[in-house]
């Protein structure tokens, strides 16, 4: 970090020095540890959010383009049997079966954020205020896409109106049986049959961080010993821990008892759980890319507020134009714990 | 019913979504029950609407400035030209400047009797009125600012807006 001193501010660091080089112990340690403290600015750094939503869904460049649309199916779901072959005789014309096609569109919106400071502020401060400031203003953003493209999961997924449980485990407990029966419901809710192309599948299952160090408490009643061994000695990105049944297991902050994305479920979406249980787990089917769609129309872009410096203030504001949406709501599979 | 292009826009709020379709120059209300928190920036309960009937003692929050419809969306595609937005999605809400409107009840600040400035309240379906003082202020409806003209053969009158 490139320090750029004033005068005063350099007057204060060579008493400083001067002072931790004292023959006086006492002088010297005070001001070694004034020294140390003062290198890591600032101080009491925010932690900002990260992106939990991109990996999942497909982003999709629609610059320059008025419409994003998808063409969908002759066939709906559950329409397979409108077309079973049947028995004829031996004169007689075999009537018709009349398909058409359809298309869905998703709207885009804008969004836009900004971040602004007095300019004394900028000058005096002694650290890279401008980078931090852009850093945050991402950040805004980035936890803006967070959330609405989890609420279009979330929506998806109770739109389906399934939820599974372990009706054996206890309440908040994460078990090995409540994967398989989500990988039983999900394959037996996808349509299709055992040698069917293109089965569901579950491949993806987020929880919270709690529900997910479960499993380092898994007793014999649930996986055998020499699993227990492997799960006792693993780190947090050990194998052992992400995937289990060929499902990779996710664990984010905003899901559990209590948090962003529990609330959001039963708050606005009043989304239910079986008795007693008190958090979600989402499962995901993400063999193809054919549901999890974000098309941008605007990237995000950055400017500068020339009207600021007049007021004595820096200021930058950023949009962008985005649309979330799950094309095909069988690739979300809610269950609780 | 609709804006003219001629306007001085002094405040504007991003920060409403809406519950209902409106066209542009409306007076819109906040929605009862709707009780935003802290900043109130992405939040829902920061909406507004327009009320058909406007009681007694509602606060006025602005002019809508962009017009709200409700369309299926994965059919029919907001319309880029002319500044549609879907209902549940944000509004603008101008709320100090001159605009020249024609969201005026019939027979409002009209003719070369009605002297100016003459002040300018919401009433029902978020038009505007002049009322008398033992009309409009006696229902209780809110003043939102000043007529600055009367109304011509298209029904457009400046008005000069001043919410806080």
């Amino acid at each position: 970090m490139l320090l750029t001193l004033n005068e005063n501010q350099k007057q204060a660091m060579s008493n400083l020095l001067r002072r931790a080089g004292s023959p006086d112990k006492a002088v010297a340690l005070q001001a070694q540890a004034e020294i140390a403290a003062g290198i890591q600015t600032p101080l009491r750094k925010a932690v900002l959010s990260g992106d939990v939503v991109t990996n999942m869904f497909k982003p999709m460049d629609y610059r320059g383009n008025r419409y994003i649309e998808y063409p969908l199916d002759i066939i709906n779901p559950g329409q397979q049997d409108d077309f079973r072959a049947y028995v004829i005789p031996q004169e007689g014309a075999i009537p018709e079966a009349r398909v058409q096609g359809d298309f869905l569109m998703i709207p885009t919106y804008e969004i836009g954020g900004s971040i602004d400071c007095r300019l004394r502020f900028l000058r005096d401060a002694n650290w890279p205020v401008v980078q931090r400031m852009l850093e945050v203003l991402e950040a805004g953003f980035i936890k803006k896409i967070n959330d609405d493209g989890w609420q279009t999961i979330l929506s998806a997924g109770v739109d389906r109106n399934i939820i599974v449980n372990d009706t054996n485990a206890a309440a908040g407990q994460f078990t090995p049986r409540l994967i398989s029966l989500l990988q039983t419901i999900m394959r037996r809710n996808g349509g299709g049959n055992s040698t069917s192309m293109d089965r569901s599948r579950l491949t993806d299952l987020i929880m919270s961080p709690e529900a997910h160090i479960d499993i380092r408490s898994w007793g014999l009643d649930l996986v055998p010993d020499a699993v227990r061994a492997n799960i006792y000695y693993a780190n947090e990105n050990n194998q052992d821990l992400i995937r289990i049944y060929n499902v990779n297991l996710m664990a984010m902050d905003e899901f559990g008892d209590d948090q962003e994305y529990q609330l959001y479920y039963e708050n606005e979406l009043s989304g239910t759980m079986a008795a007693s249980d008190v958090e979600i787990v989402i499962g995901l089917d993400r063999q193809r890319d054919d549901s999890f769609m974000m098309p941008y129309k605007e990237d995000l872009q950055t400017y500068e507020d020339d009207n600021m410096h007049r007021r004595n203030l820096f200021g930058v504001y950023a949009r962008m134009e985005l649309g979330f949406a799950v094309l095909d709501s069988r690739r979300v599979l809610l269950g609780s714990l | 019913m609709a804006l003219k292009p001629n306007r001085s826009v002094t405040s504007e709020s991003v920060h409403y979504f809406t519950v209902n379709t409106m066209n542009e120059g409306f007076i819109v209300a906040h929605m009862t029950g709707y009780f935003g928190t802290g900043a109130g920036l992405d939040d829902a309960n920061q909406a507004v609407y327009l009320p058909a009937a406007w009681p007694s003692g509602l606060r006025a929050i602005g002019m809508n400035g962009l017009k709200v419809v409700n369309k299926d969306l994965s059919e029919t595609p907001i319309n880029p030209y002319n500044g549609e937005h879907q209902v549940g999605d944000k509004t603008l809400v101008y709320k100090k400047g001159e605009f020249v409107t024609n969201a005026i009840k019939a027979g409002q600040a009209s003719g070369t009797a009605t002297n100016l400035p003459r002040p300018a309240y919401a009433g029902h379906g978020g038009y505007l009125y002049t009322g008398t003082a033992t009309a409009a202020a006696a229902s209780g409806w809110p003043q939102v600012g000043v007529f600055l003209t009367t109304v011509n053969s298209e029904g457009y009158a400046k008005v000069a807006l001043d919410l806080p």
